[in-house]
């Protein structure tokens, strides 16, 4: 996959796997995401959750994406962006988020960008093959 | 979910993703689990494979399982599993191993047991978790 292909892959298949780091510990959960493309994969969550703590004290993440027999892994840092109008665009999307947002405001929202420098591929139908990270 | 059927789920959906911490760097992927029971969640890899050279290193561990709108994810230590039995048992089942156990022996066949994981479940279906409410967590 070249990095236009890997954009479309995540694009067509959202839900990651995004991994972080707390001191040694790692953790993962499944995240969705608002958009991926040239500028970076657009992340979002709120900031009363574990994961948007830990991005902002360990911006180092791993998101795995998997569909069809096809794993893509890619890695980098993210940083939150604290634009309103993107939160906004984002809420806009994604109706689930209103309550809270009506609630406690757009700054309630944390929203990170992250901009792989990282990704390795493989697929079921290479079992063995190589999975040694490229850079982006 | 109790232990039983949150061991019952990832038996019927075996497909993890597998956290490791590499120093500040966070690495996951995507496993198939071997076996979870009364016992621990096991998995299998070759140990050339980063992955057990990070939990080699850095045995904690997240693993994070989805189906059906259910999420379920299990935190602890892994345990290397030096176990000869056991070893045949995984190369009988992932029979792909074979030439680099071939070439380098058994010690090819890394397998490492999560042992006392601390399980938590996210069921989408029903009614969002209030902010800031912290999380459920079951022994396994």
């Amino acid at each position: 996959m070249n990095k236009k292909e890997m954009l479309a892959f995540i694009t067509a298949n959202p839900i990651g796997y995004m991994a972080t780091v707390e001191g040694k510990k790692p953790h993962v959960r499944g995240m969705g995401m608002h958009r991926a493309d040239e500028n970076g994969i657009i992340y979002f969550t709120n900031h009363t959750k574990n994961v948007a703590k830990q991005l902002i004290a360990n911006p180092e993440v791993e998101v795995c994406y998997f569909a069809n027999g096809t794993q893509l892994r890619v890695s980098g840092r993210v940083e939150e962006v604290k634009d309103k109008a993107l939160k906004q665009e984002i809420v806009d999307k994604y109706p689930f988020l209103k309550p809270n947002v009506e609630k406690h405001g757009l700054d309630y929202m944390a929203v990170f960008r992250l901009k792989p420098i990282k990704a390795s591929t493989w697929s079921m139908q290479n079992i063995t093959g190589d999975t040694t990270p490229v850079d982006l | 979910m109790d232990k039983k059927e949150i061991l019952d789920f990832i038996t019927k959906n075996p497909t993890a993703f597998l956290a490791t911490a590499e120093g500040k760097k966070p690495h996951v992927r995507a496993m198939g689990t071997f076996r979870a029971d009364e016992n621990g969640i096991i998995f299998s890899m070759q140990s050339p494979k980063d992955v057990y050279k990070q939990l080699v290193k850095n045995p904690e561990t997240e693993i994070c399982y989805y189906a059906n709108s259910v999420q379920i994810r299990v935190s602890g230590k892994m345990q290397q599993v030096t176990d000869m039995a056991l070893k045949k048992e995984i190369l009988e089942k992932r029979p792909f191993y074979q030439p680099g156990v071939d070439k380098e022996g058994w010690g090819y066949v890394g397998a490492f047991i999560l042992k006392n994981g601390k399980a938590t479940v996210m069921d989408m279906k029903g009614p969002p978790t209030p902010p800031g409410a912290s999380k459920n967590y079951i022994d396994l």
